[in-house]
C-alpha cells in the first residue's frame, strides 16, 4: 500500500479495520462527487437556465397615508393611487461600457445612466440631470430596489413609456399612493403638505424608526410630511410599505413559469417562498380634527381681500374649530416639485402666505389686551368697579402726555366704561400704578409669552415685556412710558392669533387656561380608536368668579352697549361678548412684526369675542393686517363665523342652546356714532 | 515542551484545517450577504471569533499527553449527560427544540461536545476491556449502556437526527474496534428489518415528511420538497466553475434555508461551482486519511480508538450532511465541520482535531 496509509505503529490490532475505514471514506467521497458531477455538469444547464437567468424581485406595494378628516367625517387630506416612472439600478449600468459587450448575468441589453437619462429627459420632460442625481442618490440601497424618477406622471408620459419600454431596460411604471387634498388650500398651514424627505431627515427617521421599523422604513424617494399635522402626525400617518415578489428575466420582465415539469415545479417553489415572505401594505392611520369644514370655508370667504388669520376655539376644551390665515398657498405644489422661480416667488411674497400667521404670526394686541390690566388691578385691589377716572383725551405721566384715542376725551369713565369704549386714559393710570411686573403676571397666567402647546410648525411664544426682558434684549432699562404702552397692549407685547383665542377662552369659561387642540383622535383604517385628545385644564387664572364677572359684563357691553365699539357686530339671538382692538403698525421699536416700510402703514385691526355670552360655546379671534380699525374690519368677520356657527346649529356639544336663544338681545342704539377704536402714538 | 514533541508535530493536518477554516469564513461570508440586507449580518462576525477561539482551543489542546483523558474519561462521560440534561431543563424553545444552554450572549449546543466525550469514554471502555479475536454483539452490552443515556437525552430534545449520528458514530468504533464479521452481518439484517418498522412506528409526522421530500422533492415542491429543491438549483448552476463568489443568485436571494448553517455547502457549489466542491472534498478526504494514518502511528490502544473514532465522527458528518444537501439522505441538521456556522460545531471539531495532533506528537513518547 502507498505510504499514506502505511500504519507503522506500535499496536498493529487495528490496522486491517483501519483499512477498510480508509476504503469506506474513499467510496463515501466518490459517491458524493459523483453526485456533485451528475448535477453540476451533466445537468449544470438545465438547472442554471433557471437559477441564474432568472431572478425573483421584490416589488413594493405603496401603503397609503392616513386620511385626515374634519371632525363630521369630511375628508380634508386624501389618497389616491399614481403612476410613477421607476427606474432599477441593478438594470443599468453605471458608466457608458469601454468596450461594448455583454454584461455578466446580463441580457447585454443593459444600458448606461447617461442613455437612460437622456432619453427620460425627452419623454418626461424633466432635466437629464435630475434623472442622474436621483439613480446616484440611491447606491447604498438593494440595487433591484425601484428608483421613483418621476411620480404621478400624466396619461400621455406613461403612454411613451409604455411605448419605449423595449428600448429602455431597468425603466418601469410602479403604482404608488399620492397625497390629494380635497379643499385645496383652504387647509395649507394647518394640514401642511408632504415633500420628498431630503438626506437630513432621512438620517433623523432612521434613527427614530431603523430599530423598530427596518433601515428601508424610510427611503429615498419617499414623501414625508414637511409642515403642518403632515409633519406632526408623519409617524402615524405613514403606513408599512407591502412587498410581493415576481420573477423577472434579465431585463426586467416579469416571466410566467411554465417551461417543463421540474422547471415549473422549481418556479412555483420560488413563488411560494416568496409569496411567504411578501406582506400587504398596512395603511396608515387617519386623524380625526377638531375642525368644521364648513367653518373653516366660511372664514376663507370671509377673509377674502384680507390679509391676517382667524382662529375659532371652543373655549371649554380648547378644541380648535377653524384657523386660517389668508393669503395661503396650494399645498401639492411641493409635492409635484416647486420650481426656484416659484418658490422665490412664494418666498418673498410681502403677505408671508407660506407663513403660519396663526401661529406664528406676532402681533401687538392692541386694546384686546385691556382685560388683563383690568383684571389685574380688580384682582390687586388697585381700583374698584366704582372707581372713576378723568379722561380729558390725555394723561400726563413721568413728565410726558399720553393720548387717548379719542381726542376730546371720555370724561370720567369707570372700569367697565373704561373696557367698552376702550378708554385708553383710564389703562394709562392704572397701568402706572400697577406697574410692569403684575400686569406681566396676569399676562402669563393667561398663557401669553409662552407657545400654547399646540405642536405645531414651531408656533411662536408671542412677548410679555418685563424690566428684565428690556434690559436683557433691548440693554435700555425699564421706563415708567413702557409700562404705560404696555397696559393698552403696544409696546413691546406680542401675540399670537392663537395665543388671542385661547386668552379669550380662559375670559369666558371662568378663568381656565386650556391647551388647545386640534387633533380629536387618531384611529386606525378599520376605525379602532388608538389615541383619544382629552381638554387639559394647564393654569387657572387667580381671580375670584365675581371679579371675572365685571370683566365679561364689559365684554358684552362692547357689543350690546349704545357706546360699545363693536355695538355694529351683534348678532341676533345670541349674545356675543368681546373686545376690539387696532394696533398700531409704525413703530421705532424692536418689535420686527408689520415693520417693512414698503407696506400700508394701516393699523392692524383686530377682534376677539366669544358666544353665547352665558355659557360660551365658540371663541373668535381675528386679525387683519393693516385693516384698520378693530370694530370696523375685524369684528364683522368674527360676526359672520359666529353666525355660520350658530346657524347650522348642528355641532355636536354638549349643552342647550334652545334655553339661551330665547333671550332677548339688547336693542342697539342705531343713532350713535360709531367711535372707532385705535390708539395714538404715544411720542 | 519536550523538543521531540515538537520535532513530531503534525503540521500537515494543522494546515489542512487551517485552510479549511480560512474557506470556511470566506464561504460563510457570501452565504449571509443577502438581497435587501445591507451590510455584513453578525453572524460572520461572530463566526471569525469562534474560530480564532476554536483554533487557539486546537493548538492547547496539544498540551496536555493525551493520556489524560484516559484517567478524566467517567468524569467527563458524567459532564456530558449533565450538559445534555440542562438544555431539557432550562432551554429555551428556538425552533421547536430544546437544544441549547443559555450562557447570556451564546449559547451553548451539548449535543456538540458530546460526540466527542462519546468518543472518549468508548476509546477508554475498549481500551481496558480487550477482547482477543474481536467483539461479539453481547459484548457490546455494556458500552451500549453509555450509549443509551446520551442518546436518550438528544432524542427527547428532540432531535432524532443527531440522535441517529450518535448511534452511527458507536457502530463506526465499534467497527473499528474490531466488531466480529459475524455480528456486523447480523447487525445489518437486524436494521434492514427493522428500518420500515421504525419510519411507521417510531417516526413523526415531521421525520417522516423529510423521508419523502428525500424521494420526490418535485412532487411537494412549496413545502417539504422545498428546501431540497431549492439547493438542487443553487448546486446545478454553479456548474463546472461557478457563478463566482458572492454572485450566487440562489444564494444572495434567500431561497435556500439554513444556508449559513447545515445547506452552507450549496453557497460554496454555487460560486466556486465542481472544481470548488472537488477541492473542498479533497481537503477532507486528506484530513480524514491523515487522521487514520495518526490512529495507525499511535503509541498505545487508547490513542489509536481515540483518533479512530475522532476521524469516524467527523467523516459521518461530512457524509451525513452533504448526503442531505445533494438530496441522497434525509435532511437531520447535521452540520458541515468547518463550514456551517455555530461555535459548538467549529469547537468541538477543532477540539477533536487537537487530540489528533496530540495523539501524532506523541506517537513515539512514554
Amino acid at each position: 500500500m502507498a505510504p499514506i496509509i502505511d500504519f507503522e505503529g506500535h499496536n498493529r490490532e487495528f490496522q486491517p479495520r483501519l483499512k477498510w475505514l480508509v476504503a469506506f471514506m474513499v467510496a463515501g467521497f466518490v459517491v458524493i462527487a459523483c453526485r456533485f458531477s451528475y448535477l453540476q455538469l451533466v445537468r449544470g444547464d438545465y438547472y442554471v437556465r433557471y437559477a441564474a437567468r432568472n431572478s425573483f424581485k421584490a416589488r413594493e406595494i405603496a401603503a397609503p397615508r392616513g386620511i385626515i378628516f374634519d371632525r363630521h367625517g369630511n375628508r380634508i387630506a386624501d389618497v389616491r393611487p399614481s403612476f410613477d416612472v421607476v427606474i432599477r439600478p441593478n438594470l443599468i449600468r453605471r458608466h457608458a461600457p469601454a468596450v461594448a459587450g455583454p454584461s455578466p448575468g446580463l441580457d447585454g441589453a443593459a444600458l448606461d445612466i447617461g442613455a437612460i437619462a437622456k432619453a427620460l429627459s425627452r419623454l418626461l420632460h424633466i432635466p437629464a440631470q435630475s434623472v442622474v442625481e436621483r439613480f446616484k442618490s440611491a447606491t447604498g440601497r438593494a440595487r433591484y430596489k425601484p428608483v421613483v424618477i418621476k411620480p404621478d406622471v400624466s396619461r400621455d408620459e406613461m403612454a411613451a413609456i409604455e411605448a419605449h419600454r423595449i428600448e429602455l431596460p431597468g425603466v418601469a411604471i410602479q403604482v404608488g399612493q399620492k397625497r390629494t387634498y380635497t379643499h385645496g388650500d383652504l387647509f395649507s398651514h394647518l394640514v401642511g403638505y408632504l415633500g420628498e424627505v431630503n438626506s437630513s431627515e432621512l438620517e433623523h427617521l432612521r434613527e427614530l424608526y431603523g430599530a423598530t421599523k427596518g433601515e428601508d422604513y424610510y427611503e429615498i424617494g419617499d414623501f414625508v410630511g414637511k409642515y403642518g399635522i403632515e409633519k406632526q402626525y408623519e409617524p402615524y400617518l405613514k403606513g408599512e410599505d407591502g412587498v410581493y415578489y415576481v420573477l423577472e428575466d434579465a431585463t426586467g420582465r416579469m416571466v410566467t413559469p411554465a417551461e417543463g415539469e421540474d422547471g415549473e415545479a422549481y418556479a412555483r417553489s420560488m413563488l411560494a417562498h416568496l409569496t411567504r415572505r411578501g406582506r400587504p401594505a398596512s395603511p396608515g392611520n387617519d386623524l380625526v380634527l377638531t375642525i368644521d369644514l364648513e367653518l373653516q370655508r366660511r372664514v376663507r370667504e370671509l377673509m377674502e381681500g384680507h390679509v391676517g388669520s382667524v382662529v375659532a376655539m371652543e373655549p371649554g376644551t380648547g378644541r380648535i374649530l377653524a384657523m386660517f390665515n389668508n393669503p395661503t398657498f396650494d399645498p401639492e405644489i411641493f409635492a409635484r416639485g416647486i420650481s426656484r422661480e416659484a418658490w422665490e416667488t412664494l418666498r418673498t411674497n410681502p403677505e408671508h402666505p407660506l407663513e403660519d400667521k396663526a401661529l406664528r404670526g406676532q402681533y401687538p394686541p392692541g386694546s384686546t389686551f385691556k382685560m388683563i390690566p383690568a383684571l389685574a388691578a380688580l384682582a390687586e385691589g388697585v381700583v374698584t368697579t366704582a372707581t372713576t377716572v378723568y379722561c380729558p383725551g390725555y394723561i400726563k405721566i413721568g413728565g410726558r402726555k399720553f393720548r387717548c384715542h379719542k381726542r376730546g376725551g371720555h370724561g370720567y369713565v369707570d372700569i367697565r366704561r373704561a373696557l367698552v369704549e376702550s378708554c385708553d386714559v383710564y389703562f394709562y393710570a392704572i397701568g402706572a400704578k400697577l406697574g410692569v411686573a403684575r400686569i406681566a403676571k396676569y399676562a402669563r397666567a393667561f398663557g401669553l409669552g409662552a407657545p400654547t402647546g399646540l405642536g405645531l410648525n414651531e408656533e411662536k411664544p408671542g412677548l410679555v415685556p418685563s424690566e428684565v426682558w428690556k434690559l436683557r434684549v433691548v440693554r435700555q432699562p425699564w421706563v415708567i412710558g413702557d409700562t404705560v404702552s404696555a397696559t393698552i397692549g403696544q409696546g413691546y407685547n406680542l401675540v399670537t392669533p392663537l395665543q388671542l383665542a385661547r386668552y379669550t377662552s380662559a375670559l369666558a369659561n371662568g378663568g381656565r387656561l386650556m391647551r388647545p387642540y386640534v387633533v380629536e383622535r387618531i384611529q386606525t383604517v378599520d376605525g379602532r380608536v388608538i389615541k383619544q385628545s382629552q381638554p387639559e385644564e394647564v393654569g387657572r387664572i387667580p381671580v375670584d368668579p365675581a371679579t371675572l364677572g365685571v370683566i365679561q359684563s364689559a365684554m358684552l357691553g362692547v357689543l350690546e352697549d349704545p357706546s360699545g365699539t363693536a355695538r355694529r357686530s351683534k348678532l341676533k339671538g345670541i349674545r356675543v361678548a368681546g373686545k376690539t382692538g387696532t394696533a398700531q403698525v409704525v413703530r421705532k421699536d424692536h418689535a420686527d412684526q408689520g415693520k417693512k416700510p414698503k407696506r400700508a402703514f394701516r393699523d392692524h385691526a383686530l377682534f376677539t369675542a366669544y358666544a353665547p355670552a352665558e355659557n360660551p360655546e365658540i371663541v373668535v379671534s381675528v386679525i387683519v393686517e393693516h385693516g384698520g380699525h378693530g370694530g370696523a374690519v375685524a369684528a364683522p368677520i368674527a360676526r359672520e363665523v359666529m353666525r355660520t356657527f350658530f346657524d347650522r346649529g348642528e355641532l355636536p356639544v354638549p349643552g342647550d342652546r334652545q334655553a339661551r336663544a330665547v333671550q332677548p338681545a339688547r336693542p342697539g342704539a342705531e343713532s350713535v356714532v360709531a367711535v372707532a377704536d385705535a390708539s395714538p402714538p404715544q411720542d | 515542551m519536550d523538543r521531540r514533541l515538537l520535532a513530531h508535530f503534525n503540521w500537515t493536518i494543522l494546515l489542512i484545517v487551517l485552510i479549511l477554516d480560512a474557506v470556511g469564513l470566506i464561504n460563510l461570508y457570501s452565504a449571509v450577504q443577502q438581497e435587501g440586507q445591507g451590510g455584513t449580518s453578525t453572524v460572520f462576525f461572530s463566526q471569525v471569533a469562534f474560530v480564532a477561539l476554536s483554533v487557539i482551543a486546537m493548538l492547547a489542546m496539544t498540551v496536555l499527553d493525551y493520556r489524560v483523558y484516559e484517567r478524566l474519561a467517567y468524569p467527563l462521560y458524567g459532564l456530558g449527560i449533565l450538559l445534555l440534561t440542562v438544555p431539557l431543563i432550562t432551554g429555551r424553545v428556538i425552533s421547536g427544540a430544546r437544544r441549547w444552554i443559555d450562557l447570556g450572549p451564546f449559547s451553548m449546543q451539548p449535543s456538540e461536545f458530546g460526540k466527542l466525550l462519546l468518543v472518549i469514554v468508548l476509546a477508554k471502555y475498549f481500551h481496558s476491556h480487550v477482547m482477543v479475536g474481536g467483539y461479539r454483539l453481547r459484548d457490546l452490552a455494556k458500552p451500549t449502556m453509555l450509549l443509551v443515556p446520551m442518546v436518550t437525552l438528544i432524542y427527547l430534545s428532540p432531535d432524532l437526527g443527531t440522535a441517529a449520528f450518535y448511534v452511527m458514530l458507536f457502530v463506526a468504533v465499534a467497527f473499528a474496534v474490531n466488531l466480529r464479521w459475524r455480528s456486523i452481518l447480523i447487525l445489518a439484517i437486524v436494521v434492514a428489518v427493522s428500518l420500515p418498522v421504525v419510519y411507521t412506528v417510531a417516526l413523526t409526522d415531521y421525520q417522516r415528511n423529510r423521508v419523502v421530500a428525500l424521494l420526490d422533492p418535485a412532487g411537494d415542491p412549496l413545502g417539504k420538497g422545498y428546501q431540497i429543491l431549492q439547493a438542487r438549483y443553487a448546486i446545478g448552476a454553479g456548474q463546472l466553475l461557478g457563478s463566482g463568489y458572492l454572485k450566487g443568485m440562489q444564494t444572495h436571494q434567500g431561497f435556500i434555508p439554513e444556508n449559513h448553517t447545515d445547506f452552507v455547502i450549496t453557497v460554496l457549489a454555487e460560486e466556486w461551482g465542481f472544481v470548488g466542491c472537488l477541492v473542498v472534498l479533497t481537503l477532507f478526504l486528506a484530513l480524514l486519511v491523515l487522521g487514520l494514518r495518526v490512529a495507525g502511528q499511535a503509541k498505545e490502544r487508547f490513542g489509536a480508538i481515540l483518533a479512530t473514532g475522532i476521524v469516524c465522527a467527523i467523516f459521518l458528518q461530512i457524509l451525513v450532511n452533504m448526503g442531505a444537501v445533494l438530496g441522497l439522505l434525509p435532511v437531520t441538521g447535521i452540520t458541515l465541520p468547518l463550514m456551517s456556522y455555530g461555535g459548538s460545531s467549529i469547537l468541538t471539531i477543532h477540539l477533536m482535531v487537537g487530540l489528533l495532533l496530540n495523539i501524532s506528537m506523541r506517537r513515539y513518547m512514554f
